[in-house]
Parts: C-alpha cells; sequence; structure tokens
C-alpha cells in the first residue's frame, strides 16, 4: 500500500481526539488568541487615553462629551493656551533630538571600531558599553544626579544636564544595530575595496557608511523615540519649568490631580512618534529594495 | 555691565561652590571653612547635633528666637528679627522695573491664579515663568540647589523660614514697593515673631489643618464629637483614609489627639508615642499619605482625609458645574472646646538667586492686591489670605464658601485658640523626619 | 588550510595592520569610551564620595568628601543594617522588590513567549502589522500609560463600571489602594515588551528546517517545541530576564501611581524619598551602592553568556 502512495508523499494523519489537540492548526489558533489579546492589552489603555484628551469636563476616568477644549478651548489649561504645556512638548522635542545628534555618530563610530579592533582593551570598552545598558535607569539617575550637583556644579541640573543623561542612555542603541548590521554585511566589501586600493578611510566614507545607512537611520529614530519618553533621567535632573518634559507633566498630573491635558499632551507625542516610526520602517524598507536585500532594519 | 542690584564681590557662597567645581581633594575642608569665618558650613557627621547658638544672644543671623541650632528659631514668645547681611542687602527704593524680564516663580501646584499672572504680565510687559513642587522638601531643594535663579517663592512655610535665611538664600524685602501689607492685611502679619518688622518675609495663605470626609459615606457626627480626632482611630473606612505626607501635620495630628498641644517641643517619648499611633491608623486602614484630596474626597477615592483648609475649599474647582457638594463635610477640631488643632500661614519670599528682584517685589505687591488676593482665593487656590476685607460673613454671604464648610475659614481669634509648627531645634528635626521615613517605609 | 586557524587567523592579522594604521579603529571608538568614562564611570565616585561623606551645618545638605582618607562608615553602615535586619527602614521594601520583580518577571516570560513565539513563526504575512503594534509600547510614553491605567482602575473608572455593571462585584473594588496585584500587573504591563523582544530575536533565528527536522523524525509539536525550540531560545530567555527584570529594581514610579502605600514600597522608593530630604540623601546614595553592588553579578554573568553564545555563532 506504502508503494502505491509513492515515495515522498506525506503519511496520511488520523485525526482523533487526542490528536487533535495536539493539531498544530489548534496551537496555531491559541497563538492568536494570546496575540490578539497582547495587542488589545496593550493599545486599550492607549486608547483610552487619546479618547479622553477629548473630554468635554475635567475628569480623566468619566466621559462627559466630545470637545477640543483640552487643545485648544480652555483659556487657562489647553494646550493651545496654556505656557507650561507647550513648553513640555518643546523640552522633549529639543532634548530627543539633541540627544541623537550626539549619540548615533559616537555609537556608530563605537559599532565600527569595535568591529575592526581585536586587539587589547576592545572587550573593555564593550564591556562598558553593554554595562551601561544593562543598568538600571535610576542608578544612573541618581549618580549623574549627584555628579551635576556636586562635582561638575558648572553643568547643574537643566538641560545640559538632562541631555548628558540621555545620551549616555542612548549610545548603545546605534552600537548594537550598527554592530549587528556590520556583522550581517560581512568584511567582502571592504576587502574589495582595499584590493583595489582604497586607504581605511576612503573605504570607510564611501563604502561602510553609505551601506550602513538604513541602520544610522533606524537607530537615530530609536534614540528620538526613546529619550522623547524617558522620564526617571530627566526628572531627576531637570531645574525648574523650562526643563520640564512631557513624561514630567503627565507623572506630576497623575500625582497631583490630572486633567485631559495630560492625555492631550500625551497624544500629540503619541502621534508624532507613530508618524517618525512609520517613516523610517517605509524609507528603510524602499532603501532595502532598492538594495535587493531582504526587508529587515538590521 | 553690571546692573547696580548685584552684589559686587564674591560672596561666601560663591566661594564654596567654586571650591566644590574645582573638585579639589581638601583634606583640610572644615578647616579652611571654619577660618573662612561665621563656621557657616562645617562637615558635620551625619545625623549629629548643630551648633547651638545662644539664645537672644549675639547671634550672626539674628536676634531674639530659643537656641537649638545655628540660627535662632522663632517663638511666639520669642520672636526673631533677622539680621540683613552685608552681602544680601535690601535692593534701592524707586527702581524701575526689569525690562523683557522673565520672572522665575516657584510654588506649589494650583497656588497661585493663572489669570492674576498674566495680568501681571501685561501690565508689566514681563514674562513669568511658573514652577511647580510637589512638596515644601522639594521645594527646597529647588532653591538650595545652588543654581537656581528662582526670583520668588509663594508658599514657604513657617518653619522653613529661618533655615532659609540663614542660608542666605532670601532676599530682603524694601518695603516701598509693597504698600499691600500695611493696607491691606491683618495687623498680626505687619511684624510677625517670625520676622519682627517683615524683613524678609511676607505672607500669602492661612489654612487650618483639620478633616475632611464624605458624609453619606462616614456617618458619623465628626463635628459634635469631643474629640474629633477619634475618627481616624475609631472607624476611619478601610482603604478609603488619606493622611497628609509630611513628618510635621502627620506626627502632630495623634500628639493634638491626645490633647498634646506643645508639638513644637516634643520629647523622644512623645515622638516615639505618636508614630506609633500613626501607625496603628495605617495597619486598621491601609492609609495613603498624600495632599491631593482636593480630587480624591470628591471623586471618592478618600472617604476620610486630614486636610489643609485651603484644599477643601480648591475641591470645588474639580467639580461639575452646578454642583453644591453637600456630600462633603469639613471641620476643624479646634472649634471644639478643649481640643487642640493647627492653624498656620505660609510666606512670600523673595529669593536672593534671582535676576528680576525690582519685578519680583511688584510682582508681590500685585498678588497682595485686595481685588487680584479675592480673585486668587476664590477662583484658584481656595487658600484664604489674611486680608481685613475677607471676613467670614462676606465669603459666606457672597457664596465663595457654602454654609456647610464655613468651618474652613479662618478668623483671627483662630490663631488665638489654635496651634502654630515652628522650626525645630536640629536634632529635633532629624527626629521627625526619621519618623516620618519610619512611617513611609511602614516600619 | 596550511598551519590552521592559528595561522590564518595571524594573517588576517598581519594583513590587517598592514592596511591600517596602529590605532586608527581604536581611535574611533574613544569619544564614546571617554563619554562613558566621564558620565557614567566617574559618578560613581561621587555616590561614594557622598556615601562616605559629610553634611553641611545649616541647611543639612550632603558634602562629598573627595578624599578616600577621610571617608567615614556611619551612613553605609545605617544603610546596611537597615537593609538586613527586620525592623530596618529597607528591609521591607527590599523584600517587597524581589519578590514582585520574581514574580512580574516571571509573568512576562509566561506571557510573552507565546507572543514572541507567535510573531517569530505564525504571523505570517501579517508580520509587519504585528511587530509595529506589538512594539508600540517602545514609542508611547509609558507615563501615558499609566495615566490611562489610573483612570480604568478608579471607582469610576470603566474596569469598575464593567465589573459592578456586570454584576461580578456588588461595589467598586479600590484596585489603586495599595494593592500588590495592582503593581506587578503594572510592572509587567510596562515591562513584558523588554522581554519579547530579546525571545523574538531568539526565535526568529531558528530555523524552520530544523523544527521541520524534529517532525519528521517523530516528534509532536509539544516535544518539538521542548527539545528543540526552548533549549535554542535559552539565550535570549536569559537575555529576557535581564533586560526586562533588571529596569523593574529601579522602578519607583509605578508604585507611586498606582499603589502608593507603606505595603508594597520598594527600593527604588527608599532612593527616592531619600533624595527629597538633604539630611538623607547620603542614604540614597548608600542604597544606590549597594544596588549596584547587588545587581553586578547577574548582569556579569549575562554578558559573558551573551559572549560565549557569541563566540559560538548562536546569540
Amino acid at each position: 500500500m506504502s508503494a502505491e502512495l509513492g515515495i515522498g508523499a506525506p503519511p496520511p494523519r488520523r485525526m482523533g481526539f487526542l490528536a487533535r489537540l495536539a493539531n498544530p492548526w489548534a496551537q496555531t489558533r491559541f497563538l492568536w488568541v494570546v496575540a490578539i489579546g497582547y495587542v488589545l492589552w496593550t493599545l486599550i489603555p492607549v486608547v483610552e487615553a487619546v479618547v479622553f484628551s477629548f473630554n468635554q469636563g475635567r475628569s480623566v476616568s468619566q466621559w462627559q462629551g466630545f470637545s477640543l477644549r483640552w487643545y485648544t478651548g480652555d483659556p487657562d489649561g489647553s494646550v493651545l493656551h496654556s505656557p507650561a504645556l507647550q513648553q513640555a512638548i518643546f523640552q522633549s522635542l529639543k532634548l530627543a533630538s539633541i540627544t541623537a545628534i550626539i549619540a548615533v555618530p559616537l555609537g556608530v563610530a563605537f559599532a565600527i571600531s569595535i568591529h575592526h579592533w581585536r586587539g587589547f582593551g576592545s572587550g573593555g570598552a564593550n564591556f562598558l558599553m553593554l554595562f551601561s545598558f544593562v543598568t538600571p535607569e535610576l542608578i544612573l539617575a541618581v549618580s549623574l544626579f549627584l555628579l551635576v550637583t556636586h562635582a561638575f556644579r558648572f553643568i547643574g541640573q537643566g538641560t545640559l544636564a538632562q541631555l548628558v543623561g540621555l545620551v549616555v542612555l542612548g549610545l548603545a542603541y546605534p552600537v548594537v544595530i550598527v554592530r549587528a548590521r556590520l556583522v550581517s554585511l560581512g568584511r567582502s566589501y571592504e576587502e574589495a575595496a582595499m584590493d583595489l586600493g582604497a586607504s581605511p578611510v576612503r573605504t570607510l566614507g564611501r563604502v561602510t557608511i553609505p551601506m550602513l545607512g538604513p541602520s544610522i537611520f533606524a537607530s537615530a529614530a530609536i534614540v528620538f523615540a526613546i529619550s522623547l519618553d524617558d522620564f526617571v533621567v530627566a526628572y531627576q535632573l531637570s531645574k525648574d519649568a523650562s526643563t520640564q518634559t512631557v513624561s514630567m507633566y503627565i507623572y506630576g498630573a497623575a500625582r497631583t490631580g490630572p486633567t485631559p491635558a495630560a492625555d492631550a499632551i500625551g497624544t500629540l507625542m503619541l502621534t508624532a512618534s507613530t508618524l517618525l516610526i512609520l517613516v523610517t520602517v517605509v524609507l528603510v524598507r524602499r532603501s532595502n529594495r532598492k538594495r535587493g536585500e531582504s526587508s529587515s532594519l538590521v | 555691565m553690571s546692573h547696580p542690584n548685584e552684589r559686587p564681590h564674591l560672596s561666601r557662597r560663591d566661594f564654596l561652590r567654586r571650591a566644590a567645581v574645582a573638585g579639589v581633594a581638601l583634606p583640610g575642608m572644615s578647616a579652611i571653612l571654619a577660618a573662612c569665618g561665621g563656621g557657616a558650613q562645617s562637615t558635620v557627621n551625619t545625623g549629629g547635633t548643630g551648633g547651638a547658638s545662644g539664645s537672644g544672644g549675639v547671634n550672626p543671623y539674628g536676634t531674639g528666637g530659643i537656641a537649638g541650632a545655628d540660627y535662632p528659631l522663632a517663638r511666639i514668645e520669642a520672636p526673631v528679627t533677622w539680621t540683613i547681611q552685608s552681602d544680601n542687602p535690601v535692593i534701592d527704593s524707586g527702581l524701575p522695573a526689569e525690562t523683557g524680564a522673565t520672572v522665575r516663580v516657584l510654588t506649589w501646584p494650583y497656588y497661585l491664579a493663572p489669570s492674576v499672572i498674566k495680568a501681571f504680565e501685561r501690565e508689566n510687559n514681563c514674562k513669568v515663568e511658573i514652577t511647580e513642587g510637589a512638596d515644601m522638601d522639594k521645594l527646597l531643594a529647588k532653591i538650595n540647589s545652588g543654581q537656581s535663579e528662582f526670583d520668588i517663592m509663594f508658599g514657604m512655610n513657617v518653619w522653613a523660614v529661618g533655615r532659609s535665611i540663614a542660608a542666605g538664600l532670601i532676599r530682603p524685602v524694601n518695603m516701598d514697593y509693597i504698600p499691600n501689607l500695611a493696607a491691606n492685611y491683618w495687623d498680626q502679619f505687619q511684624s510677625p515673631f517670625y520676622d519682627v518688622e517683615s524683613r524678609f518675609t511676607l505672607p500669602y495663605s492661612l489654612w487650618n489643618t483639620g478633616i475632611f470626609w464624605r458624609n453619606d459615606h462616614v456617618k458619623a457626627d465628626i463635628a459634635g464629637m469631643a474629640n474629633p480626632y477619634d475618627i481616624f482611630w475609631n472607624g476611619a473606612p478601610k482603604d478609603k483614609t488619606h493622611l497628609l505626607n509630611n513628618a510635621q501635620d502627620l506626627l502632630s495630628l495623634a500628639m493634638f489627639w491626645r490633647g498634646n498641644s506643645d508639638i513644637n517641643n516634643a520629647d523622644a517619648a512623645t515622638l516615639a508615642q505618636a508614630k506609633d499611633d500613626i501607625a496603628q491608623v495605617v495597619q486598621a486602614t491601609n492609609a495613603q499619605f498624600d495632599h491631593i484630596d482636593y480630587t480624591d474626597v470628591p471623586k471618592g477615592q478618600a472617604y476620610l482625609h486630614q486636610s489643609w483648609s485651603g484644599n477643601v475649599s480648591d475641591a470645588f474647582v474639580f467639580l461639575p458645574k452646578g454642583d453644591q457638594a453637600l456630600n462633603l463635610s469639613y471641620y476643624w477640631p479646634g472649634h471644639t472646646a478643649g481640643v487642640p488643632g493647627n492653624v498656620d500661614n505660609d510666606c512670600i519670599m523673595l529669593l536672593s538667586g534671582g535676576k528680576a528682584p525690582v519685578l519680583s517685589h511688584m510682582l508681590a505687591n500685585y498678588v497682595m492686591d485686595a481685588k487680584n488676593a479675592y480673585t486668587n482665593y476664590t477662583t484658584w487656590t481656595g487658600f484664604q489670605m489674611p486680608l481685613k476685607t475677607f471676613t467670614p460673613d462676606l465669603l459666606v454671604g457672597n457664596a465663595v464658601v457654602p454654609e456647610h464648610l464655613s468651618s474652613t475659614v479662618v478668623t483671627e481669634d483662630d490663631f488665638k485658640t489654635g496651634f502654630r509648627e515652628l522650626e525645630l531645634p536640629t536634632d529635633q528635626d532629624a527626629a521627625w523626619q526619621s519618623a516620618y521615613a519610619q512611617l513611609e517605609a511602614g516600619v | 588550510m596550511p598551519g590552521g586557524r592559528r595561522a590564518q587567523r595571524r594573517a588576517d592579522l598581519a594583513d590587517r595592520r598592514a592596511w591600517s594604521p596602529r590605532g586608527f579603529w581604536q581611535a574611533f571608538a574613544a569619544p564614546a569610551t571617554i563619554y562613558l568614562l566621564v558620565f557614567f564611570v566617574f559618578p560613581f565616585y561621587v555616590v561614594l564620595a557622598i556615601t562616605f561623606g559629610g553634611v553641611t551645618a545649616i541647611l543639612r545638605e550632603p558634602m562629598p568628601l573627595w578624599n578616600p582618607l577621610q571617608w567615614r562608615p556611619p551612613v553605609m553602615a545605617f544603610t546596611l543594617s537597615n537593609l538586613t535586619h527586620t525592623d530596618g527602614l529597607y528591609y521591607a521594601a527590599f523584600i517587597h522588590t524581589i519578590v514582585f520583580v520574581a514574580i512580574a518577571t516571571g509573568l512576562c516570560l509566561l506571557i510573552g513567549y507565546p507572543v514572541a513565539y507567535f510573531l517569530a513563526r505564525r504571523a505570517g504575512r501579517f508580520r509587519g502589522l504585528f511587530l509595529i503594534l506589538f512594539f508600540a509600547p517602545f514609542w508611547i510614553s509609558y507615563m501615558l500609560r499609566m495615566l490611562a491605567w489610573i483612570s480604568l482602575l478608579e471607582d469610576d473608572g470603566y474596569i469598575n463600571k464593567i465589573l459592578t455593571g456586570s454584576g461580578i462585584l456588588s461595589k467598586p473594588f479600590p484596585w489603586l489602594s495599595g494593592r500588590s496585584f495592582t503593581l506587578v500587573m503594572g510592572l509587567v504591563y510596562g515591562y513584558v515588551p523588554y522581554m519579547i523582544l530579546p525571545l523574538f530575536a531568539t526565535l526568529d533565528r531558528i530555523h524552520a528546517s530544523q523544527l521541520e527536522a524534529g517532525r519528521d523524525l517523530g516528534g509532536s509539536p509539544a516535544r518539538t517545541f521542548f527539545r528543540v525550540t526552548l533549549p535554542q531560545s535559552r539565550q535570549g530567555i536569559l537575555a529576557g530576564f535581564v533586560i526586562c527584570g533588571l529596569p523593574m529594581f529601579g522602578d519607583y514610579f509605578t508604585q507611586q501611581l498606582l499603589a502608593n502605600t507603606s505595603g508594597t514600597r520598594m527600593i527604588a522608593n527608599s532612593v527616592f524619598d531619600s533624595l527629597a530630604q538633604p539630611i538623607f540623601v547620603a542614604r540614597g546614595a548608600a542604597l544606590i551602592l549597594v544596588l549596584l553592588v547587588l545587581l553586578i553579578p547577574p548582569i556579569l554573568y549575562y554578558l559573558r553568556s551573551t559572549n560565549r553564545a557569541a563566540a559560538q555563532g548562536l546569540a
């Protein structure tokens, strides 16, 4: 009988009760349930916050009608009319962009270096970078706070200190992303350039960095997004209202009587971040397609 | 180009700051500092005792007060006159306001009406930037950071005034810019015991500390009880009881409950007893420590809250329009015969690190104007000011304060029967903070 | 190859050195390394100087002592004894932290693993969409999501409305009154994406052919999972524990927002509250040092095992 079925034909399956339980289709259905459930659990609070930013009244838990009060209407508490809210948005954007501008070049240079450097010290530098990545943020925030208030008082609390802290936090991301990309790219391109007589600097500028383009952009987007929402470091190192970020504002509001205005600026930031991520994904996909590689960020 | 009001030479504080910047290992730092004069900043081991200064003797910071810290501690029976230091003089009279400046204000949340601030900005062509701090300690930390360029603070408790003045953080007041003090304010605030001649402080808000509850959930007749504080120990609702989150108010609650009104002179045994009493309440009710009663109680997150009277008025701001809030009740136990209660005020402080001293004076005077103070109180802060025009009849009559919450109105008589939280000697203060830390930690 | 791998490696090195001047590649790492040394490593010396330092007189602020010979032990002694004795200030918070983090990380694994597995192997053509949806929390403000949870969990919030409306509860449950359950779920909610990320990365790398081989050899899907998939995802699980669990030790705000009573305090709250009082700042600094010392072994273990796995070409 098996001879008649022919070589290579899959053996017939028996769908008994136990077999149905072990059925991969059943397993997939379970996973789909988990996945959808997880998405709902993660995103329903976000939807709630966005919806309540349009609440007519002051409550963040009771729906009192639709209104743009907290965006434009309220003369004291709306984003349009409250200098505190606008300042928070501006500060968040400022910190995030400058952090990305500083951290990405430093990180990319570090990644390129580690990739080529095999000798003494590379392990140590690498270890330091990874250690800074896994250390809890509070430890970093408190030590920097003590640093700028007792040792480097010329920095002091404020925007500069916040930037210093955020760059420490953000450094590891470009390193990890670019390094992985370098590894997957392999040495062939550089060796080809070398064979053609290019100096290391030229290879770097003409071959390596352009090929890292999408990864550099992606790591900049990630550092920006991470810094935009940072709380612990920004809070500990802030000086006054001018250095308050959106996260700090929402935290303060949540602890002293939140109004939908907090939901409103959160929603605005959320929109900005989402747009940024979507743009990144689209750009990276397009550039990868141009190079004819499989679509992956790394 | 230096402003005529800027200090012309390097002050003691600036020197220390720069020495720290050098990060130089100064093995003899304490020796150097002691030699620098005044013994103002010397290294003391943590938790050690502060050097006691002579009571009423020659103290570089001021005269009067009692001993217990490096600076005089003000008491009602021992008022303090602060010395204006040579490196922190009063600004000249008749100066023009700074142009195009930003006045940096430090205050509590919901403590300055935006409408009043915006009007000030328009009239004086300046910008006012408000930074909020959630608690007194955080507010003090912001001025102490040494970096601060805050110009003015609204709401410093009387018990923090002494150390701030002694540390050189406060700018002395030029009364020529502040006619509203004499014109509008109660007599007892013209020259208060904690600052004779009002050299450094101006009065801001008043309050009493009492009991705030939802009468639809807590049915006891708290106002009628022989000892209203009893409600916290007998009948406080579980999970719905909140207490204030600072050492002074929390521990004095327990002391008042036991009939002990001498809260500024508590010995170790009394303090330990107070701490245990509060721990008992926390144990029984799972109490939280906060001061957001103005949202918690109307919303029903708390049914019983130890509160400042101003927060009770503030609760109205958070209610939907038309809600009369008949389910809210407030009572100050000091109104019951023989029961001690806390009554207090806080201050407007001009800060020495500020860059706009004239505008700061003007802002203080502006907020102390009768009409502006009324707006500030009734539309935003809920905290009453000691203005002669704010009588209970006026306030209840104008429906500013509903009849059933009239206990929130503080009168001049209340200051005679109530008890204030004053600045404690260094070691006692440390003991109170430690007790509070233990309560926070659940120990 | 003649001479084996060693010879080849020596040849490579020689090639590379001939190609680039000495120190060329090291120079690129210099800026970032110096930056980390100054702003990551040096601050720990400041922490030491404050922990073992003194206090100013009037405001009783911390005064760092830079000379190690002058360091004084009382603050560290106080902190250590309060961490280890049952009636110490930090003991309860310490125990809470360990228990809460362990439970929360375990739950993150239970929830995160199926999600990561789904994304890696079952999402099919929806993979891109689910990638964005699953990792959205990384760019959505944590505070905004916590504010939303507070709104949902309040007495008049939707969760209580649904529970009382459907009759499951007779009156609203005080979720936000210091419940460990709320706090742990808050931690899980906040940090589960950090568990999913490394798990996904690892599971994604497992080649489909290995799983097919397992099945062809007669294994049921369950057996294939336990014998092939799970062992290969070991590195991802370890990474998940570290990246997801370690940050929880520094989390004070979740407790403050969701469960603000002494019964749920975590060690990060002790640190945070110490910083509010000038006389206690040194204690906060001491706690930071203790925390660092305690977390170094797991961090080192993780880094070592990452290196080993990388050397074996796995991670």
